[in-house]
């Protein structure tokens, strides 16, 4: 394990002369030709000519004393469910393979207005539907800590890019952990912010209702730096809220006497004990430091995962209906219109897929969308309304994962094992507030991390508590050697 | 080995889902949905006794209304569709597209 | 016979500016194909719709119009099912099931007959805001038989009112005279324009004696409404007096044809996997909204127009004929409100001139095919004046304005009668000769004089049958004093 120098330090030095952006992109283009055949962490890569070049670009800017954005110089990856006219878009997908989406997401737009260099897009399972990365047409991504083992998705590419230094920043999405799962599983942070906080003009849809882009870094004030560029009110999207641009990378560390941390029994049992250890050690530790811990209960949160994934599912195979090979790369070749869609979708959508579009018709259907869809949201109402009145007065302590990363394949045999995996991560998607994982402790080289979860648009309350978490456990900025 | 009791359930979903399914992909995926649709089927039971209305929307906001603006119009070309004379030429009744 | 008539009319919302979620144009008529879109009305992946605020403010004069009941709010549902001009193959629409609210719950249609002058009430089922699909053609074989479909997804995503009413229609005929009336009062509502290609389609579902219903799509136009339905009564009653039994199905209007066809059975029963669309958070109906819409539908309450003309003394068909083509009542209110008799003023504009525009291949609810208000006041007054007679303007002036309504008055009216009398007088006294002729039944002598009048004048816009008339009755009359 090594340590480097967080992004938004690097972006500082580059702005100050310190530090070379050309000589910087040289020194993650060399780590990831090093850790690409392994890893796979990315679907496409810019071109290293490009990124050196652009890198060039801003160096000559700020010698010519130019006012360079907040990103200037900082290598980004985009998860591949995320629009980019440069660059191919596949979700993970064959159905998308290759399709270059005629306009750039909201976000990517804003990257671009900071002077990121986008250096290519991540693996993920297709349409983001997965919990290991393994589901991808573009092969699994490892995990750079143990290439047996998996990095959690979907956003494992991202992730793993990070891991490896392959990266300094990167964004992913999450549906039901998809950003918070991996960040566990690779000692990086990812932070799901409230919903409506990011746009998602741009995101691939899998679930709408649940799913936020979300900024995924080495340390809790690089994901700061990220949100705060990509977040804010975008009239593209309907569901993004009118707030002003968050602020919180200027959060400062958190005064742990000021803190107070609701342990909720349902979210802190069930993981494995060297998790539930870890977990309990971290807080003592701030409990020791003046954090004022006190007991929850969340009992709706038994039904979380069932009704997360009915949601889900529903949403999904009405997003997915549109691939029918009419506008994107995969084609029927059938010869009529039906038997050309059902081709398209038989060869275009793997079967993880297949199986969550089946779900999800299942569950609107007529005689069962009761039963199914409007009984879950029902639950989702009752358990928003319990995590808003819990959050209204502390940070929530979960855990990120109930186990380690596990071995590739080890979960794919049962679905409900794979499903098991987001159970305390979908709780802040029902809910729709804003939730940062961050590494704790390593062990036997494995990462173990925990999940704060605040109250709506409390952003700058969960920096703040990373930052004091951050500086207790020593590991932002690390690396594999 | 057992017959999969979704049989008829998965013909009719993927027929309304447009999913052709191989008959191996057929009996995996059966078995799959059999076992989810159990474990998703425990939200019924609970939320009949939860006295609440859906949430749709996970905020109690107004979504927007959009006044006029410029159109961000592309060019039908730029997307890996077949074409003919500027429309979007699809397969009908015994056609195929890539033949064409 | 008992016949039960239930509509379901779709409109597009032409004059909405935009198309419902995104900002390429309403109406698309004259684009070229596929360059009205973009990646929201395409449904392309990541794209996000908004909903159009000039849509939602049409649909709620329309729903205020129609004396519904409003939500609070509405909310868009997702509607499924897989066609090749529906880009994401589902329609955003609304549902009142399944967590959709629709813009209007049960209103009610007053239309009148204009052959009885009586007004007749259906209710109105309810209202959805939709998108549109694509525009389909087929190639050789048509919709049946054709190898390929050619979509052109310019008409993808405008905004369409889906009108649904009870089953209220007794017959044919009425049910043409709603679907007018309603296209009517949607013109006046600002909502569409009646006359485009393709604007409107209607969905028709009857029921004779009492049998099983049966559903005609695909009607494209008000005169096929009653064609269709009469079709229908035809075909059903044949069938169930050879002893058959009517099967509830759907069939589609062949207007080629005048006849309707069955469409092929469903695989399974309709299944829309209806939803609350999760991109949409519903949207507040609020008291400005309301407001705003309440004035665009009291411009549209074709009763009170009509009551209002009547209350002038404009006789019933001339009002009806100056409310169906807009232009003209506006024209008519203000002449009026510059002090033109009402009556005189419908005459000219309702019957005359209307029918000259027709005459002359013009389209009348073209607004730049009618003359100024000032013109037409200066008409009315030249009338009532006696300057002219009523035969001189509908003969002469109103056919050289309908050509040129931007004329000024002066270079196109004829001479006045006085003028007239002089040329005549002199005339007459000049030619001897040809009024003996003439008196000693050469009629031809009569041409000969007219045109010496036509010539002493020397201008064009004057009416030989009135030189003509003038003649004769001056010839007469010194005949009668000399006789």
């Amino acid at each position: 394990m090594r340590r480097l120098k967080q992004a938004w330090e690097l972006a500082r030095d580059f702005r100050e002369g310190v530090e070379d952006p050309v000589e910087h992109a040289y020194k993650v283009l060399e780590a990831i030709s090093r850790w690409e055949g392994v890893v796979n962490a990315y679907i496409s890569l810019e071109s290293p000519d490009l990124v050196v070049e652009e890198a060039e670009r801003v160096a000559r800017g700020i010698r010519a004393g130019e006012r360079v954005g907040k990103l200037a110089g900082l290598l980004v990856s985009v998860k591949d469910n995320i629009c980019t006219s440069f660059l191919p878009t596949t979700a993970g997908s064959r159905m998308l393979d290759p399709y270059i989406p005629p306009f750039n997401a909201t976000v990517v737009e804003r990257l671009l207005g900071e002077d990121a260099i986008i250096i290519g897009k991540t693996n993920l399972d297709e349409f983001a539907m997965g919990s290991t990365t393994e589901l991808s047409a573009f092969g699994p991504t490892r995990n750079p800590w143990d290439p047996e083992r998996v990095p959690g998705g979907s956003s494992g590419g991202s992730a793993a890019s990070l891991a490896y230094g392959g990266s300094d920043l990167s964004l992913g999405s999450d549906t039901g952990g998809s950003a918070r799962l991996p960040a566990a599983y690779t000692a990086t942070v990812g932070f799901k912010p409230t919903y409506g906080l990011v746009s998602r003009y741009g995101l691939i849809p899998y679930g709408n209702s649940l799913e936020q882009i979300s900024p995924m870094a080495r340390s809790v004030r690089d994901v700061a730096l990220l949100l705060d560029v990509i977040g804010g009110w975008d009239p593209l999207d309907a569901t993004s809220l009118r707030v002003d641009k968050p602020r919180t990378f200027t959060a400062s560390k958190a005064d742990p006497r000021r803190v107070t941390i609701c342990i909720v029994k349902e979210l802190a049992e069930g993981a494995d004990e060297v998790i539930e250890r870890a977990y309990w050690r971290i807080l003592k530790r701030l409990e020791s430091e003046g954090v004022e811990l006190r007991e929850e209960e969340l009992p709706i949160a038994s039904k979380a995962l069932p009704a997360y994934y009915t949601i889900a599912f529903a949403e999904a195979s009405s997003n997915l209906a549109r691939y029918d090979g009419v506008f994107y790369p995969m084609k029927g070749g059938g010869s009529s219109w039906e038997e050309d869609v059902e081709l398209a979708r038989m060869k275009g959508f793997g079967r993880e897929v297949k199986k969550r579009i089946l779900m999800g018709v299942y569950a609107l259907s007529e005689g069962y969308r009761d039963e199914y869809y409007v009984a879950a949201t029902k639950i989702r109402r009752v358990l928003r309304d319990e995590v808003l009145r819990i959050t209204r007065n502390c940070i929530i302590a979960s855990q990120a994962s109930p186990i380690l990363p596990p071995r590739l394949g080890e979960r794919l045999d049962d679905p409900l094992k794979l499903y098991a995996m987001d159970v305390y991560t979908v709780i802040a998607n029902l809910a729709g507030v804003p939730a940062l994982v961050q590494p704790i402790e390593f062990h036997n080289g494995l990462p173990i991390g925990i999940q704060w979860m605040g109250k709506p648009l409390g952003e700058e309350e969960l920096v703040s508590l990373g930052l004091l978490v951050e500086e207790l456990t020593g590991l932002a900025g690390v690396v594999v050697d | 080995m057992t017959r999969c009791n979704y049989y008829e359930l998965l013909r009719k979903l993927a027929s309304l889902a447009k999913i052709r399914l191989s008959g191996e992909e057929a009996e995996s995926l059966c078995r799959d949905l059999e076992r989810t649709a159990e474990f998703l089927r425990s939200v019924s039971d609970i939320s009949k006794s939860l006295n609440v209305e859906p949430l749709y929307y996970v905020w109690d906001e107004w979504g927007p209304l959009r006044d006029p603006g410029e159109p961000r119009t592309i060019s039908i070309a730029d997307l890996p569709v077949h074409t003919k004379d500027g429309y979007v030429k699809v397969p009908w009744r015994g056609g195929r597209v890539e033949e064409a | 016979m008992k016949v039960t008539i239930g509509l379901e009319i779709h409109v597009q919302m032409s004059e909405a500016g935009s198309k419902l979620f995104c900002n390429c144009k309403a109406n698309y008529r004259g684009l070229d194909v596929n360059t009205n879109v973009c990646p929201v009305c395409l449904g392309l992946p990541g794209a996000l719709p908004v909903v159009s605020r000039r849509s939602v403010e049409l649909a709620l004069a329309t729903a205020l119009a129609l004396k519904c009941e409003i939500p609070k709010f509405i909310v868009f549902t997702r509607k499924h099912y897989f066609y090749p001009d529906l880009p994401k193959n589902y329609q955003i629409s609304m549902f009142e099931r399944a967590g959709g609210v629709p813009i209007c719950r049960n209103g009610v249609i007053s239309f009148l007959d204009p052959s009885t002058w009586e007004w007749k009430t259906c209710r109105i089922r309810r209202i959805n805001i939709e998108e549109d699909p694509g525009r389909t053609v087929y190639e050789e074989g048509g919709i049946t038989g054709s190898p390929y479909a050619l979509v052109d997804y310019n008409r993808s995503g405008v905004p369409l009112l889906e009108i649904v009413t009870e089953p209220d229609i007794r017959t044919p005929r009425d049910a043409r005279l709603l679907v007018e009336h309603l296209l009517l009062m949607l013109e006046y509502l600002g909502v569409t324009n009646p006359r485009l290609e393709g604007v409107f389609r209607v969905d028709a579902n009857i029921s004779v004696n009492g049998g099983e219903r049966v559903e005609v799509k695909n009607i494209g136009s008000t005169l096929d409404v009653e064609k269709a339905l009469n079709y229908e009564i035809l075909r059903q009653t044949k069938i169930r007096e050879a002893g058959g039994l009517i099967e509830r199905e759907t069939r589609h209007w062949d207007a080629m044809r005048g006849v309707t066809r069955p469409l092929r059975h469903k695989e399974y029963e309709e299944e829309y996997l209806y939803f609350p669309d999760p991109d949409l958070p519903p949207i507040a109906i609020t008291g400005e909204m309301l407001e705003k819409a309440m004035g665009m539908a009291a411009k549209a309450d074709l009763r009170a127009l009509l009551g209002e003309l009547l209350k002038l003394n404009v006789p019933p068909e001339h009002a009806w004929s100056l409310l169906t083509t807009r232009p003209s009542l506006e024209l008519f209110r203000k002449t009026v409100s510059l002090g033109g008799d009402p009556q005189l003023t419908a005459r000219i504009l309702a019957v005359d001139y209307k029918g000259e525009l027709r005459e002359q291949g013009k389209d009348p609810y073209d607004p730049s095919n009618w003359p100024p208000p000032e013109t037409v006041l200066e008409l009315v007054k030249l009338t009532i004046s006696g300057v002219y007679t009523y035969d001189t303007i509908k003969g002469l002036v109103i056919p050289a304005l309908a050509s040129n309504p931007q004329a000024r008055l002066e270079t196109i009216l004829p001479e006045r009668a006085s003028d007239i009398d002089v040329a005549v007088e002199e005339v007459l006294r000049e030619e001897v000769k040809a009024v003996r002729d003439y008196l000693q039944g050469k009629t031809q002598a009569l041409n000969y004089l007219v045109g010496r009048v036509i010539k002493k004048i020397g201008r064009k816009a004057v009416d030989p049958r009135v030189i003509r008339e003038a003649l004769e009755k001056r010839i007469k009359s010194a005949m009668g004093a000399g006789g």
